[in-house]
C-alpha cells in the first residue's frame, strides 16, 4: 500500500505513454521532410500521389543483345503475374500488343477529343461521295510505298483514322506511337518491368516485406533453364527507394542508439568503474527514449525519416545530466539524494530549457523535418532532465554505498564539482605556459594551417538534393542506368495543370501550350510535352458525340466500299472497332474517358483525378542555362517542379531562415554571455573561442572535402548553443580556481570532455545514416562540437593569459581576476 | 517385355543390353552429326561462293516486276519497276511505269520520293540508332551484302536449300525489333552464277512483298545522275525517324 500510494503516478504516466506508442507511425518519405507550401514540394507530391507511374517498381533488365533483353523481360511478366497475391498489374511492353483490339477503343475516344473542324474533314473523308477515291488512294499507296511505317497503317486502317489533324504530336498527342520507347532502349538490350504492388502491400512496414518477395520470385525466374545467359536485374522506383529507407531507418536506429549507448557506458566505466549506475543510466537513457518516442507519438503522430536520429543525440545529451547528477551524489553520499537534487536542479532545469530551446528553433530552419527532429530532441531533452533528476538518483543512490569525505568536504566549501575524483591529485597552479608566446603559439599554427585550408579550399554550399538521397543506395544508381540507357540527359521539369473540371484543365493546358510555344521559340526552352491533345474537352466530345454516332450509323455502306475498292476484310477491322466504340457510347451527361485497360494505363499517366478537381503531368525540358523567371510559375493552377528546381528553392529557404536563425541565437548568446560575465573582456573571449571553433570546424570541412548543404546549415544554431557552453565552463572554472590552470582541467576539463566525449559520439553515430543528409548533419555537429571543446578547454585559456597577462597566478595562489568576476562565480551549469 | 522386365529386375543382362542400346543411340547421334556436318558445310560452301560472286560484282541493273500480298486486299498488287546497285551499299529503286515511288540509297541515307504526293521521305542510316523503321528500310539492300560480316551482322541464316536450277536462301534480322514488322527475306539465286532472280520480304502481319527480276546487267557503267535524285522545289521532305 505503501508503495502503491508512493508510484501512483506511475500509473498516470502510462496513459500517455500507450497513448503516445500506439498512435505512433513511421514516414520515410522524404518529401515529408520539406516544407509543403514551396511549389517545387507541393508538385512533387501531387505527382508521387496521383500518377500511376510513380508508386510503380521498376526492374531494369540488361542483357548482351536484344533478344535476351527482351525474352528476360517477358519471363519475368509471367513469373510475377502469377504471383497474382503480391502485384496488380505487370507490364513489359505497351499493353496494345498484348490487346491490339485496345488500340481501337482508344482511338474511338481520341477522335472525340478533336477540334470540331478534324471532325468536319473526317466526316467528309468518309462521306459516300469521297470514300471512293480515298480508298482507290490507299490501295495506290498500298502499291507503290516504299514506307514499311505506311504499308503497316494502310494495311490495317485504310480509311485513315489513325491520322490526326497536324501538330497533334507537338502538344505531346504521342499518344500509341513511342509508347515502346518506354520500355526499351533504342538498342533493345536495356527493357523495363514495371510492377504495381497489391494496394495493400504498398506500406512503410510492407514495402521491405513486398520487395524480398519479388526479388524471390525474380531470383527463381533467373534460375530457370529458360532464362538466357548474362542477363543483369536491378530494381528502382518508389517501392525500391521505399524499402531502402525503410531498412535504413530501422539500421540507423539500431545502430546510432547501440552505438553511443556504448561509448557513454565505456565512458562511465573509465571514469568511475561502478556497474550498478552505469546500469541504472543505461535503463534511464532508455526510458527517456520511450516517453519521448511516446510524446512524438502524442504531438506528431508520424515520426519522419530524419527525425530518428533524434534517438542518438538525446542520448547524448541526456546523459549529462546522469552524469552531473551522479558525480554530486558519489560526492555527497548516497542518503542527501533529496539535498544533490535540490542542488542541481536549477542548473539542470535551465541546461535542459536552454538546450530544448537551441533545439526546438530549429522548427524555424525551414525544414518541417528537421524541426520535427529539434521538437523531438527538445522535448526529450526535457523528459531527460525529469528522469535523471527522479528516476536515476535513486536508483544510483542505491548502487553508490561508498560516500567520498573529501569530495563532500570540497563540496560543502563551494569547490569544483563533478569529476574531480578522476583524480587524487590536488590543484597544483600549473599548466601554464612560461611566456605568452608559447602560449599563443598553438593558436598561431592552428590560424595558420585552418587559414590556409579555409582560404585555399572554403566548403562550398551544395545547391542539390543530394542530401536529401539515401547514401550507398541500389535503386539510385539504377535510376541513374535508365536515364542513360534511354538517353534522356537532364530530367525535364514536370508542368503539373489543375483544375476543378476537364474543361478547366483544358483551357489551362491551351494557355499553357501557347505560352510554352513562345518560350521554345525564344529557346528558353529545349522542348516540352503536355497532354493537350490526350486531355477531353467537354464541349468538343458533346459536339463531336451525334458526328460520331452518325459516321458508326454508316458501317455498313463504309464496308461496302472498301470491298468495291479491293479491301479485305482485315482492311476493314480497325474502322469496325472504332464505329462499333462510337455506336456504343451514349450521350455524355459527363465527360468520357476511356474505359479498356490499355487506354487507362496510357491516360493514367498523363491526367489525375483528385479531390480537388483533375490534374495534367507534363514535362519542360529547360534550356541549358535557364533564365529565372522563364517557366510559367505565374500562371493560375500550373506548377512547375522537379527536383533540380527543389535544391535552389529549399537552400534559398534554409539560407534566408539561417541568417535571422544565426542572429538570433547570436544576439541571444551575448546577452547570456554579459549576464554571467559581467565583463566585455570575458564576454570577447568567449565569442573568440566560439568563432576560432567555427574556424576549425570549417578548416576541417575543407580538408575532408565537406560541403555545406541545406541539412548540415541547421547545425550552425546548435554549434552556437553548444560551444558557447564550453567558453563559459571554461572561463568560470579558471576563475573559481583562480587560474590554476592544471586544476581546471582536471575538474571542469575532464568533465567536458566526459560530456563532449558523448555528445560527440552521438552525433557521430549518425554519420553512418542511411541518409545523407543526417550523416553530413552528424558529421559537422561532431567535428564542430570537438572544435568549441579545443577551442574552449586548450585554446581560450591561452588567449586569457595573453590577454590578462601578469593577472594570472602561474603558481597555483587562488585568487579571481576582479572583484565582480569574484561576486559573480557561479556553480557549473550544463555539463 | 515382360521377359525383359524380369530380367532387369534380376539384374541380369540389364548391363550389357543397356549398354548396347547407349551404343546404339551414339552411332545413331554420330551419323546424324556426320550428315548435318555434310549438309551444313555444303550450305556453307554455297553461301561462301554466293559471296565471292557478290564480293566481284562492282554494279548490278535489272526490271523487276513487285508482287505485294497484302492481307489487306483482297487481290495482289503487281507493279512494274527498275533497280540499279553499285557496290558497295548505293541503290536506285524506280516503282511504277511511269515512276510512282523512288528510292534512292547512299552510304549515308535513303532518300523515298512520291512525285504524285510531292512529297520525299528523308532516313538517316549512319549513327548507332536501332530504331526497327530503319533496319526494315535497309533491308531493302539485303540482296547485295558487301561481305559475310556484313550480312551476318543483320540476318541470321535460316536456311540454305539447293534446287535443280537454282539456290534459296531464307534469312531472318538479327534485331527483334526488325522482327516485329519483317519476319524473314528470301533470296532466290540463279545456279549456276547466284545471279539475284527475285527476293521476297515476308512482314509479321503474313503479308508478301515480292520482287521477280528480268534482263540482269552485271558490271555495266552508269551515269552519275542515276543515284542523285534531284528534288523540285515544291517537294516536301520530312524525316519520319526525327522526334
Amino acid at each position: 500500500m505503501k508503495a502503491l500510494r508512493r508510484w501512483w503516478w506511475l500509473g498516470l504516466l502510462a496513459v500517455p505513454l500507450v497513448l503516445g506508442l500506439a498512435r505512433l507511425r513511421f514516414d520515410v518519405d522524404v518529401l515529408n521532410l520539406l516544407p509543403g507550401d514551396l511549389p517545387a514540394v507541393r508538385g512533387l507530391k501531387l505527382h508521387q500521389e496521383y500518377f500511376a507511374d510513380e508508386g510503380e517498381l521498376i526492374i531494369t533488365v540488361k542483357a548482351p543483345d536484344p533478344d535476351s533483353a527482351e525474352a528476360a523481360a517477358e519471363q519475368l511478366a509471367v513469373a510475377l503475374r502469377a504471383a497474382t497475391n503480391r502485384v496488380e498489374r505487370v507490364m513489359w511492353r505497351p499493353p496494345w500488343l498484348d490487346h491490339p483490339e485496345d488500340t481501337a477503343d482508344f482511338l474511338a475516344w481520341l477522335w472525340l477529343n478533336q477540334p470540331p473542324a478534324a471532325w468536319r474533314e473526317l466526316t467528309e473523308r468518309l462521306s459516300p461521295e469521297h470514300l471512293p477515291a480515298h480508298l482507290d488512294a490507299a490501295r495506290e499507296r498500298l502499291g507503290t510505298s516504299l514506307s514499311p511505317i505506311e504499308l503497316a497503317r494502310l494495311g490495317f486502317d485504310p480509311l485513315g483514322l489513325t491520322s490526326f489533324p497536324e501538330g497533334l504530336d507537338a502538344v505531346g498527342g504521342g499518344g500509341l506511337s513511342g509508347a515502346e520507347d518506354r520500355f526499351a532502349s533504342a538498342d533493345g538490350c536495356f527493357r523495363l518491368v514495371l510492377v504495381k504492388p497489391h494496394a495493400d502491400r504498398t506500406g512503410f512496414l510492407q514495402a521491405s516485406v513486398w520487395l524480398e518477395e519479388v526479388q524471390g520470385t525474380v531470383d527463381r525466374c533467373a534460375g530457370s533453364p529458360g532464362w538466357p545467359g548474362d542477363v543483369r536485374v536491378a530494381y528502382t522506383g518508389k517501392p525500391a527507394f521505399l524499402a531502402e529507407a525503410a531498412g535504413g531507418m530501422q539500421r540507423d536506429m539500431q545502430s546510432s542508439v547501440l552505438g553511443t549507448l556504448a561509448v557513454i557506458a565505456a565512458l562511465f566505466w573509465l571514469a568511475h568503474r561502478r556497474w550498478g549506475p552505469l546500469l541504472g543510466l543505461l535503463a534511464m537513457l532508455q526510458v527517456v527514449l520511450l516517453l519521448t518516442l511516446a510524446l512524438g507519438g502524442l504531438f506528431h503522430g508520424t515520426i519522419n525519416l530524419v527525425s530518428f536520429g533524434f534517438a542518438a543525440i538525446l542520448l547524448g545529451l541526456s546523459v549529462d545530466y546522469g552524469l552531473v547528477l551522479y558525480q554530486d551524489l558519489a560526492a555527497a553520499g548516497a542518503p542527501a539524494v533529496v539535498e544533490v537534487r535540490r542542488r542541481n536542479a536549477r542548473a539542470i532545469s535551465g541546461s535542459a530549457v536552454t538546450t530544448a530551446a537551441a533545439f526546438a528553433l530549429l522548427n524555424f530552419g525551414g525544414l518541417p523535418g528537421l524541426g520535427q527532429l529539434g521538437t523531438l530532441v527538445a522535448m526529450g531533452v526535457l523528459v531527460a532532465a525529469g528522469t535523471m533528476m527522479y528516476g536515476f538518483l535513486p536508483l544510483a543512490a542505491r548502487g553508490c554505498a561508498v560516500s567520498r569525505p573529501a569530495n563532500r568536504e570540497r563540496e560543502a566549501n563551494g569547490g569544483p564539482l563533478p569529476l574531480s575524483n578522476l583524480s587524487g591529485r590536488a590543484a597544483s597552479g600549473r599548466g601554464w605556459p612560461h611566456s605568452r608566446m608559447w602560449a599563443l603559439a598553438p593558436t598561431g599554427v592552428l590560424l595558420l594551417v585552418g587559414g590556409w585550408m579555409v582560404l585555399t579550399r572554403l566548403p562550398p554550399v551544395d545547391h542539390g538534393t543530394q542530401s536529401l538521397s539515401p547514401r550507398h543506395s541500389q535503386a539510385e544508381p539504377a535510376l541513374r542506368e535508365i536515364s542513360r540507357q534511354f538517353g534522356r540527359g537532364e530530367e525535364p521539369l514536370l508542368v503539373l495543370v489543375s483544375g476543378r473540371d476537364e474543361a478547366a484543365v483544358h483551357r489551362r493546358l491551351e494557355a499553357l501550350a501557347t505560352r510554352l510555344q513562345t518560350a521554345q521559340a525564344a529557346a528558353a526552352i529545349a522542348s516540352f510535352e503536355l497532354p493537350l491533345a490526350l486531355w477531353p474537352n467537354p464541349d468538343w466530345q458533346r459536339a463531336n458525340l451525334p458526328q460520331a454516332q452518325a459516321l458508326a450509323g454508316q458501317r455498313e455502306a463504309v464496308r461496302a466500299a472498301l470491298r468495291v475498292a479491293g479491301f479485305a476484310a482485315e482492311g476493314g477491322a480497325l474502322a469496325d472497332r472504332v464505329f462499333a466504340r462510337w455506336a456504343a457510347a451514349t450521350d455524355p451527361t459527363g465527360v468520357i474517358w476511356p474505359a479498356d485497360a490499355s487506354s487507362r494505363w496510357l491516360t493514367e499517366r498523363v491526367a489525375a483525378r483528385t479531390p480537388e478537381g483533375w490534374l495534367a503531368l507534363g514535362t519542360v525540358q529547360p534550356a541549358p542555362d535557364l533564365a529565372p523567371g522563364t517557366l510559367p510559375a505565374d500562371m493560375d493552377g500550373v506548377l512547375v517542379c522537379g527536383w533540380q528546381l527543389l535544391g535552389e528553392e529549399l537552400l534559398g529557404r534554409v539560407e534566408a531562415r539561417m541568417t535571422w536563425l544565426i542572429a538570433g541565437v547570436g544576439g541571444a548568446l551575448l546577452g547570456c554571455l554579459w549576464l554571467t560575465f559581467g565583463r566585455w573582456t570575458d564576454v570577447a573571449l568567449a565569442v573568440v573561442a566560439l568563432a576560432f571553433g567555427c574556424g576549425l570546424l570549417l578548416a576541417t570541412m575543407a580538408a575532408l572535402g565537406w560541403s555545406w548543404n541545406l541539412m548540415n546549415l541547421t547545425a550552425l544554431p546548435l554549434l552556437l548553443g553548444a560551444g558557447v557552453d564550453y567558453a563559459i565552463h571554461v572561463q568560470l572554472s579558471l576563475r573559481r580556481h583562480g587560474n590554476d590552470l592544471a586544476a581546471v582541467r582536471r575538474t571542469t576539463g575532464r568533465a567536458l570532455l566526459l560530456c563532449a566525449g558523448t555528445t560527440i559520439a552521438a552525433f557521430g553515430s549518425l554519420a553512418f545514416s542511411s541518409n545523407a543528409g543526417l550523416a553530413s548533419l552528424g558529421q559537422v555537429c561532431a567535428v564542430g562540437v570537438a572544435a568549441a571543446l579545443v577551442s574552449a578547454l586548450y585554446l581560450l585559456p591561452a588567449w586569457r593569459y595573453a590577454a590578462q597577462g601578469n593577472s594570472i597566478d602561474l603558481h597555483g595562489d587562488r585568487n579571481t581576476d576582479s572583484p565582480r568576476g569574484r561576486r559573480r562565480v557561479p556553480k557549473p551549469e550544463r555539463l | 517385355m515382360a521377359a525383359g522386365g524380369f530380367r532387369n529386375l534380376n539384374g541380369c543382362e540389364r548391363g550389357p543390353r543397356r549398354l548396347g542400346r547407349v551404343r546404339a543411340s551414339l552411332v545413331l547421334a554420330l551419323c546424324l552429326r556426320c550428315l548435318t556436318a555434310v549438309q551444313g558445310g555444303e550450305s556453307d560452301a554455297l553461301l561462301t561462293a554466293w559471296l565471292e560472286t557478290q564480293g566481284r560484282l562492282k554494279t548490278w541493273s535489272a526490271e523487276f516486276t513487285q508482287t505485294r500480298t497484302l492481307r489487306a486486299l483482297r487481290e495482289p498488287i503487281r507493279t512494274p519497276g527498275r533497280l540499279w546497285f553499285t557496290a558497295p551499299n548505293q541503290f536506285r529503286w524506280e516503282l511504277g511505269n511511269p515512276p510512282q515511288t523512288l528510292a534512292v540509297r547512299t552510304p549515308q541515307e535513303l532518300i523515298v520520293l512520291y512525285p504524285r504526293l510531292k512529297r520525299a521521305e528523308r532516313y538517316p542510316l549512319g549513327g548507332e540508332g536501332r530504331e526497327p523503321w530503319r533496319d526494315a528500310l535497309a533491308l531493302l539492300d539485303a540482296g547485295f551484302p558487301a561481305s559475310r560480316a556484313e550480312l551476318e551482322s543483320r540476318f541470321r541464316i535460316r536456311s540454305v536449300e539447293r534446287l535443280e536450277d537454282r539456290a534459296e536462301l531464307t534469312l531472318e534480322p538479327v534485331d527483334s525489333r526488325a522482327r516485329q514488322f519483317l519476319s524473314q527475306v528470301r533470296l532466290v539465286l540463279r545456279e549456276p552464277g547466284f545471279a539475284l532472280l527475285a527476293n521476297e520480304m515476308r512482314f509479321s502481319d503474313g503479308s508478301v512483298l515480292r520482287n521477280d527480276f528480268t534482263n540482269m546487267v552485271a558490271n555495266a557503267t552508269f551515269p552519275k545522275e542515276v543515284f542523285a535524285l534531284a528534288l523540285d522545289e515544291d517537294v516536301k521532305v520530312v524525316e519520319p525517324l526525327k522526334r
